[in-house]
C-alpha cells in the first residue's frame, strides 16, 4: 500500500482547514472541486487523489510529506501490532475507531504507542531475565558458589556456636574458614551483581532496532546528505583510479595512515572479524580475510573510508528526534555508514538509470557493479530521490531460524517488528532452493497484493570444518510497481488466480483456514491496517 | 561399633565441617572429591552411608548414584544426596535414580546428623 490515497488522512485536512479558519465551501473552491466531494474526503469515505495533493498541501501551510501521511502510515501498522497483542484479545477493536484516534489525535496516538513500546521493552525484558535465571551457564555457576560458600559458613558457624568444649586450635581453624568465606561469599556477590548488570544494558538495547526502524521511514531510505558526501569522496578517490579494492587500500593508506592487511584462511588469528573484516583503532589497521569475497572485502573498505572520512556527517544525520539513546544512535551511525559506502560504490544516478533500464535485474547490477546480490538489493532500497524514484522496496534478511537479521521497512508494508514473518513469505522456501530467486505474487487478505523476490546468500567458509553460514534475503514491492522489474515477466500480475494467500505474520492474519498458523488471529485489527 | 560415613563434596571448607560434626557424632569419615574417587571408595572401602554432592568434577553426583544402584553388591547402600535448594529437577532425577535422602544446602548441622543416623539404623528395601 503505498500511494498516498490510501491513507486516512481526511481528519487532518479538517482539522488543519479549521484551524485556518477556511469553510469547506472556501477550500472547495480554491481546488476547484465540489464542497459535497471535499466533505467525503475530509470524512476518509473517498481518497485523496495524487492530482490535488500539492495544491492542498500548499493551501493548508504544511508540507506534502505532512500532509501525505508517512507517519501515520507507519502509526496505523504499529498501531495495529501493538492491538494484536494477546494482552488486548476479545477487546473487539474497531478499525473505525483506530483511523480516527490516528487521525485526528495525533497526540493520544503517540500516548498508545509509547505506552505499547514500553510494554513490549518490559516483556522482553522480563523474558531475558527469565532466560538467564533459567539457562544462563554464569549465573547458575555464580549461585551455585553462592550456595557453597554459604553452607560453609552456616556449618562452621554452628560448630562455633554449639561447641562447648573445642580445642583453641579447632576454634581458630572455623573461625579462619567463616572469614575466607564470607570473603569469598562478597565477591561471588559481585559477580552475581556484574551478571544482573548486564540485563539492564541488554534491555536498553532493545529499544534501539526500533528507533532506528522509526528513523528510516521517517527519511524513507534515502540521506541526500550521504549521497553528497559520497559522491564528494569518490571524485578523489576516483584519482586513483575508480572505486577498486586496490584504490580504497591506497586511499585509506594515505589519507587516514591506515595499514590494511590480509588474513588468509588457515590463520590462527581469525577472531573478532565481522563481514570479513576486522578494523583495531589502536593500531590503525584493517585486516580482511583473504577468503572473503572481493565483493565484501571492497564494501568493508568503503565502509572504513566513509566512517573515517565523513564522521561529522554521518553524526550529525543521527542527531533526530527519533534516535534517543546512545545505543539507537550508534546502531544508526553503523547503518548510516553502510549506506554511505554503499552511495559510493553505487553512484546514485547512473545506479538508477541502469536499474531502470535492466529492469531491476539483480544478476545483472551486480555484473555491472561487482557486487553481491545483498549489496544490490539494499541499494535498490534507498532509490527514493524526489524526481529519480526507483520502485519502493522493503527489505527483509532472516537467518534459517526464522530470525530476521536486517529489515527496512516501507511505509504501509506490514513488515513485524516482533516474532517471525508468515512462513508462506517466499524468505522462508528460498532456503529450500539455495541460490536461486524465489518470485511469489501474495495477496493479504486485505487483497493488498505484493511481489515479492527472494534469494539466499552464503557467506564463504574458511575450511571444510567451519559451519555454512546461509541467509535468505527478500525484496518486497507492491504488483502496483512489480511490472517496472523484470521479476514480474511472466506472472499473472492481473488476475490474481495465482496469488500466494499470505498474512503479515499469524497475530495479525485472519486467514482461519491457514494450516501454517501457530497462534489464534486478531481479525479485527488486521482490518484496522488493511482497509482504511 | 563407629560407623564408616563417606563424604563425596569438593568443597574443602564443607568437607570440614561435615567431617567435624559426623566424627563428633561417632562416625569415621572417609572422603572423595570426584566422582571417580567415590566409586573407588565405594569399592575398596566398604563404607556405610554416603554423603554425595551433585556438581562434581569427572563424574557427578547423578552418575556415581546411577553407578551404585546398578552394582549388585554396593546397591543397599544408603546414599543422603545434597542438593540446591528449590531445584526440583535435580530432586526428581535422583529420585527416580534411587536416592534414599535429600538435604538442602545450606543445611544446618543437626539436620545431616540427624538423617545420617536415621538412614543407618533404616532397613533399605533390597538391602
Amino acid at each position: 500500500m503505498t500511494d498516498a490515497s490510501r491513507t486516512p488522512i481526511g481528519f487532518k485536512i479538517r482539522e488543519l482547514r479549521k484551524g485556518l479558519g477556511l469553510t469547506q465551501a472556501q477550500m472547495a473552491k480554491s481546488l476547484e472541486i465540489s464542497a459535497p466531494y471535499l466533505n467525503l474526503m475530509e470524512s476518509n469515505k473517498r481518497p485523496v487523489s495524487d492530482a490535488l495533493l500539492p495544491n492542498m498541501a500548499q493551501l493548508l501551510k504544511v508540507d506534502l510529506e505532512q500532509l501525505t501521511g508517512t507517519t501515520e502510515r507507519r502509526q496505523m501498522d504499529d498501531l495495529a501490532e501493538l492491538s494484536s497483542d494477546v494482552l488486548l484479545d476479545g477487546l473487539e477493536l474497531e478499525k473505525e475507531f483506530a483511523a480516527e484516534v490516528v487521525g485526528r489525535y495525533p497526540n493520544w496516538t503517540r500516548a498508545i504507542l509509547r505506552l505499547g513500546q514500553q510494554y513490549r521493552e518490559q516483556a522482553q525484558a522480563l523474558s531475558t531475565l527469565s532466560d538467564r535465571f533459567n539457562r544462563d551457564p554464569a549465573l547458575g555457576a555464580t549461585m551455585h558458589r553462592i550456595l557453597n560458600h554459604t553452607t560453609a559458613i552456616r556449618s562452621s558457624s554452628e560448630i562455633l556456636g554449639d561447641t562447648v568444649a573445642m580445642d583453641p586450635e579447632q576454634r581458630q581453624r572455623f573461625g579462619q574458614i567463616v572469614l575466607e568465606e564470607s570473603q569469598r561469599l562478597s565477591a561471588a556477590t559481585e559477580s552475581l551483581i556484574n551478571v544482573m548488570g548486564r540485563d539492564a544494558d541488554t534491555t536498553s538495547l532493545h529499544s534501539a532496532p526500533q528507533q532506528v526502524d522509526d528513523f528510516i521511514v521517517h527519511n524513507q531510505s534515502f540521506f541526500p546528505a550521504l549521497e553528497d558526501a559520497a559522491d564528494d569522496l569518490r571524485s578523489r578517490i576516483d584519482a586513483l583510479g575508480s572505486t577498486t579494492e586496490s584504490a580504497l587500500v591506497e586511499f585509506l593508506e594515505a589519507a587516514h595512515g591506515i595499514s590494511v592487511v590480509g588474513v588468509k584462511a588457515d590463520s590462527v588469528d581469525r577472531s573478532g572479524f565481522r563481514n570479513g573484516s576486522r578494523y583495531d583503532e589502536d593500531t590503525r589497521t584493517m585486516a580482511l580475510l583473504e577468503y572473503a569475497p572481493g565483493t565484501t572485502r571492497r564494501f568493508q573498505l568503503a565502509r572504513l573510508v566513509c566512517s573515517l572520512s565523513c564522521p561529522d556527517v554521518l553524526e550529525a544525520s543521527t542527531i533526530t528526534p527519533e534516535l534517543t539513546t546512545d545505543p539507537a544512535r550508534n546502531q544508526a551511525n553503523a547503518y548510516l555508514a553502510s549506506y554511505m559506502a554503499s552511495a559510493m560504490l553505487f553512484p546514485y544516478s547512473e545506479f538508477f538509470q541502469d536499474a531502470e533500464t535492466h529492469r531491476y535485474d539483480l544478476q545483472l547490477l551486480r555484473q555491472r557493479y561487482s557486487a553481491s546480490f545483498e549489496q544490490v538489493a539494499h541499494r535498490l532500497v534507498t532509490l527514493r530521490r524526489p524526481g529519480e524514484e526507483g520502485v519502493p522496496f522493503a527489505f527483509l534478511r532472516s537467518d534459517p531460524a526464522g530470525f530476521v537479521t536486517k529489515r527496512y521497512p516501507l511505509p504501509g508494508f506490514p513488515l513485524p517488528r516482533y516474532g517471525n514473518a508468515c512462513p508462506l513469505w517466499a524468505i522462508y522456501p528460498a532456503f529450500q532452493t539455495p541460490d536461486r530467486i524465489v518470485r511469489q505474487v501474495v495477496e493479504f487478505a486485505s487483497g493488498d497484493r505484493y511481489l515479492f523476490i527472494a534469494r539466499t546468500v552464503t557467506k564463504q567458509r574458511a575450511n571444510f570444518m567451519e559451519p555454512r553460514f546461509v541467509h535468505s534475503v527478500m525484496l518486497m514491492t507492491s504488483v502496483l510497481d512489480a511490472d517496472r522489474t523484470v521479476y514480474a515477466d511472466g506472472l499473472d500480475l492481473d488476475t490474481g488466480e495465482f496469488d500466494v494467500p499470505v498474512g503479515p505474520g499469524c497475530r495479525l492474519c485472519s486467514r482461519d483456514d491457514c494450516s501454517y498458523r501457530e497462534e489464534p488471529a486478531a481479525v479485527n485489527l488486521i482490518n484496522v491496517t488493511r482497509d482504511t | 561399633m563407629n560407623k564408616r560415613v563417606a563424604i563425596v563434596e569438593d568443597e574443602p571448607h564443607i568437607v570440614e565441617s561435615l567431617r567435624f560434626i559426623l566424627n563428633r557424632a561417632g562416625h569415621d569419615v572417609i572422603v572423595a572429591d570426584n566422582g571417580d574417587a567415590a566409586i573407588e571408595i565405594v569399592k575398596n572401602d566398604s563404607p556405610d552411608i554416603m554423603v554425595l554432592d551433585i556438581m562434581l568434577p569427572i563424574k557427578n553426583g547423578f552418575e556415581v548414584l546411577k553407578w551404585i544402584r546398578s552394582q549388585t553388591r554396593y546397591r543397599s547402600l544408603p546414599v543422603l544426596m545434597l542438593t540446591a535448594k528449590g531445584q526440583d529437577k535435580d530432586r526428581n532425577t535422583a529420585t527416580s535414580l534411587g536416592v534414599d535422602a535429600f538435604i538442602a544446602k545450606p543445611f544446618s548441622n543437626d539436620e545431616v546428623v540427624d538423617c545420617v543416623n536415621r538412614l543407618l539404623v533404616a532397613e533399605r528395601p533390597g538391602g
